[in-house]
């Protein structure tokens, strides 16, 4: 089947995983990008605060975080709707935090903890969770690596083993490592070397990013991967995987009074390790325009894309906004109203009614601990570059700075991120994932509630004249890069 | 490993407490039958429906008639253009979507429960009246043209292409829409397309979440009341593929990373060998991690991120298929292993290794339920599959029921390594024995 192209899918950051092999059944689950809600109210005995948040008197969501004396910070996301459960646990370490020549450790480390412990050897851990019905696998991204298991609720006390046994007792036998590096190397090429959109991607953000560790590839450079030792790795272990640099969460049919006996008894015995101070790294302003043309004899449609640096919630440029949440989540709603696929602006512009485009949308991500990428994406209407097309989406975003957005359009994507609240919680996963993308950066969770409870407020306070600034603000950032991904045959642009 | 031994007992007796979602059948006041899974936890409403047809109606010279359909229905409807109607569905904070594949085209829609009737209204109007407007048509195929030139540079969807066209030869699952056949299709074509498959005997739908039966009655027949009774004959037979030694088809492409996708004829769903054959696909390559495939050429040889093999039980025809992407340069080892293993398997299933694979099977069938919309999905597939309303609490006792000797059998009757046709595309692979692939001459081959 042929499908409709989207907005190049591919050049979104992608979760760097180790899915299950091709079996359809066993999909990884996808994530929606929005945040979670709720009020506060009450406290509880033994420092546990319950968050509870009322979207409707019917549809309660609550958030109970705890913490262990060694420092592991525990969130209990309670759904009862059936006797299932999910666990997660976040480690504060990603690409962000590798040094230069070492890209991608964190995400091989991910691998070896699959490679086994004294009591459970290589294999086993897997083969545990299958056994009890479970569903299990990791993921690396640019600021965390965390681990899931979906199972029946009674096997809780299952999976709390396995994990904090591999939170302290990791072996690193040469030989596993040895075949599990050529697995991460076979990884690369199935995600990027195979994939002339990866690749130009790849080549781009190391282009936009030249001081800041989010130049550097999730997975790693293969130079990279092709030289670590055992021992990189088991320093990387040591400094990083530890009770106070994790997040425990559970999603399901669970309470933490029900749950904290049983990860006291698995997590508490643990020692706190101590943790190098998580980098911040300050991307110097550019100077000279960056461009990243790429031609491949694979590609035979040519795609257009533009990286901005932006704020996050926690890193700024000069000139920008102060990073925060609230400014992060503007930034998110605007990223919609103009370039959410084809309910975007862009798109009714450039697709629909000049039909220059194929495709024309705009990407952003805020929940990043460095800075975010604001990213243009275009597929022009014919076999060649066009810059035609390029200038129209410049002038068209410039002549929609220079008033405030309709207030229809702004009220209703609003309408549709607040939806997009309550459909998140339909999925335990989704659930867990928004709300550890959020609070696994925090020494105390109780920090970012603030972003989970806020939420709605935050996304109702947004005005039309707040994103006018916000998109001037955009516009007049000079730290980007662009490019085309273009046909060998046609680099010149020259038709075939 | 004891203590793990001892949590597992207890937890499968507590398993037997679990009660399967009631399933309640649901009809109109004019008589269109959904299944219903009622869930108010969250006021979220998901409707899964199918329509049997799908690519199977197109006409030969032009595949991906049935995907243009289904695109052209969010592309403008009664009197709204594409954009208006994309507002419309954006106001009520509703997600529509419709797609096709060979058998069926089906549309999903996912509303909050207050906006669910008119919601419903809007699902009825791309259904009833879409436009076709020339300009939305020309779009449309513009980015399917788009889409379709892309994938030749991706050597995974050569492989697959290879694969069902070499498999079913001149079947309905044998063909791909191509350059030629999305250029050819025009709005009369589609119009055919929805008069063959917009028959009330076509449908199939599966609803979940907040909504009662009282209330889901009147909306099917708001939503599908249009629809005329019948059904439209199927063009399309059951298929056996007449070949059935091993070959291996081959296409050069400049990659750095060889792509295989491997099959043989496997069991419909309605087939008595299902459940054993499912357990004895998933020992060989269908459990993940855990699996003889991803253990021996993953997990202690590293020579790929991904392998593994599935059941798929299509309308039409049954097979066992998978895939590997795998270094040039150890390519031919990568094969003979899955050669060797595929050879070996029937005839080495342990005891051990069906239970461990049942109790996956049996233990993770819950979690299948893990969004209201996939609650929807799953009912609308029981229709398609025919396995009866009754099938969630059944399901685990057909599993339950397959033994050492009835997996061991049907591995014996079906896996067959000289049945294993394999769709090779990277690097030039010479073994014998082979066939030069000369189908699709448009692919790019360096």
């Amino acid at each position: 089947m042929v499908k409709r192209r989207t907005l190049l899918n591919s050049i979104v950051y992608p979760l760097t995983t180790t899915p299950h092999p091709t079996s359809p059944t066993r999909g990884e689950e996808k994530v929606w990008p929005h945040a979670v809600r709720s009020v506060c109210i009450e406290k509880l005995l033994w420092g546990m605060i319950i968050w509870l948040c009322l979207l409707t008197p019917a549809h309660a969501l609550t958030i109970e975080t705890g913490r262990l004396d060694n420092g592991l910070q525990i969130v209990v996301l309670p759904n009862h709707r059936a006797p299932i459960v999910t666990q997660m646990v976040w480690y504060r370490v990603g690409a962000i935090d590798e040094p230069s020549g070492k890209s991608g450790l964190s995400h091989m480390l991910e691998h070896m903890m699959f490679k086994g412990t004294p009591d459970v050897p290589a294999g086993k851990f897997s083969e545990t969770i299958a056994r009890a019905g479970g569903n299990e696998n990791a993921f690396t991204t640019v600021d965390f690596t965390a681990y899931f298991q979906t199972i029946a609720v009674e096997q809780l006390p299952l999976t709390l083993r396995l994990e904090a046994d591999r939170m302290q007792n990791l072996q690193f036998d040469a030989q596993e490592f040895s075949a599990e590096r050529q697995v991460v190397i076979e990884e690369r090429k199935s995600r990027t070397d195979n994939n002339p959109d990866a690749i130009w991607f790849e080549e781009m953000n190391a282009a936009l990013y030249r001081n800041h560790p989010y130049g550097r590839p999730i997975i790693g450079w293969r130079e990279d991967i092709e030289n670590y030792t055992l021992a990189d790795l088991q320093n990387w272990y040591r400094q990083h995987y530890g009770p106070n640099n994790a997040l425990l969460i559970l999603a399901g049919d669970i309470t933490l009074a029900q749950a904290r006996p049983m990860i006291e008894k698995y997590f508490g015995t643990i020692a706190p390790i101590t943790a190098p101070p998580r980098p911040i790294t300050a991307e110097p302003m550019q100077r000279v325009q960056r461009i990243v043309d790429y031609s491949d004899a694979r590609v035979r449609q040519p795609q257009f894309l533009r990286l901005t640096m932006a704020p996050s919630r926690y890193q700024s440029l000069p000139g920008q906004v102060t990073a925060d949440w609230q400014a992060s989540l503007r930034l998110e709603l605007l990223a919609q109203i103009l370039g959410g696929g084809r309910d975007g602006l862009l798109y009714k512009e450039l697709v629909e009614r000049r039909k220059l485009a194929l495709s024309a949308g705009i990407g952003y991500d805020g929940v990043k601990s460095g800075y975010s990428t604001w990213s243009l994406s275009l597929v022009p209407n014919g076999k060649t570059k066009s810059e035609k097309l390029v200038v129209a989406a410049d002038e068209y975003l410039t002549s929609l700075a220079k008033a405030p957005l309709p207030k229809t359009v702004v009220e209703r994507a609003k309408k549709q991120f607040i939806a997009s609240f309550i459909f998140a919680q339909d999925s335990n996963f989704h659930l867990a994932y928004v709300a550890g993308e959020i609070l696994h950066r925090y020494d105390d969770v109780r920090t970012g509630l603030d972003q989970i409870d806020n939420w709605d407020e935050a996304i109702n306070a947004i005005t039309p004249a707040h994103l006018q600034t916000d998109l001037q603000m955009i516009l007049a950032e000079k730290n980007t890069v662009q490019g085309w991904l273009l046909p060998a045959a046609i680099a010149d642009g020259a038709i075939r | 490993m004891k203590k793990i031994a001892a949590i597992l007992f207890c937890w499968l007796w507590a398993w037997a407490a679990w009660a399967a979602p009631a399933v309640q059948i649901v009809h109109s006041p004019s008589g269109i039958e959904a299944w219903l899974i009622e869930d108010h936890t969250l006021p979220i409403v998901a409707w899964q429906f199918s329509m049997t047809g799908g690519a199977g109606f197109d006409p030969a010279d032009k595949s991906g008639t049935a995907g243009f359909l289904a695109a052209m229905l969010s592309e403008g409807s009664g009197s709204d253009d594409a954009a208006t109607f994309a507002e419309k569905l954006q106001d009520l904070a509703a997600d529509l979507s419709f797609g096709a594949d060979d058998d069926y085209l089906r549309g999903s829609l996912r509303c909050l429960a207050e906006n669910c009737p008119a919601a419903v209204a809007l699902l009825r109007q791309a259904l009833a009246a879409p436009s076709f407007a020339p300009e939305a048509v020309k779009r449309v195929r513009a980015q399917m043209l788009a889409a379709y030139q892309e994938s030749r540079g991706d050597p995974a969807t050569i492989a697959g292409e290879l694969w069902n066209a070499k498999y079913f030869s001149a079947h309905v699952y044998g063909r791909s829409a191509d350059q030629k056949s999305l250029s050819a299709i025009t709005t009369a074509d589609m119009r055919q397309a929805m008069e063959k498959m917009w028959r009330r005997g076509q449908l199939r739908i599966g609803v979940a979440g907040a909504i009662s039966p009282s209330e889901l009655g009147p909306m099917l027949d708001q939503a599908f009341g249009f629809m005329p009774p019948g059904q439209t004959p199927s063009p399309v037979a059951d298929y056996t593929p007449a070949q059935t030694r091993m070959v291996t088809i081959n296409q050069t492409m400049d990659v750095p990373q060889t792509v295989a996708v491997f099959g043989q004829p496997g069991v419909k769903r309605n087939d008595p060998d299902f459940y054993p054959l499912t357990v004895a696909n998933h020992i060989l390559g269908g459990g993940g991690f855990s699996s003889r495939l991803t253990t021996e050429i993953r997990e202690k040889r590293g020579l790929t991120y991904g392998i593994g093999s599935y059941l798929s039980p299509r309308r039409y025809a049954g097979t066992i298929q998978g895939s590997v992407a795998t270094r040039q340069d150890r390519f031919a080892q990568t094969l003979q292993l899955l050669q060797q293993i595929w050879r070996d398997f029937p005839n080495t299933i342990t005891p051990a290794e069906v239970d461990q694979a049942k109790e996956y099977l049996l233990g993770s069938f819950p979690l299948r339920f893990s969004s209201t919309p996939r609650l929807a999905e799953i009912l609308m597939s029981m229709q398609e599959d025919n396995l009866g309303a009754d099938f969630l609490e059944r399901r685990n006792d057909l599993l339950r029921a397959v033994d050492h000797a009835a997996v061991v059998a049907a591995a014996k009757k079906y896996f067959n390594p000289e049945h294993l046709l394999i769709a090779i595309v990277g690097a030039e692979f010479s073994s014998s024995p082979k066939e030069q692939n000369d189908a699709i001459p448009t692919s790019p081959t360096r």
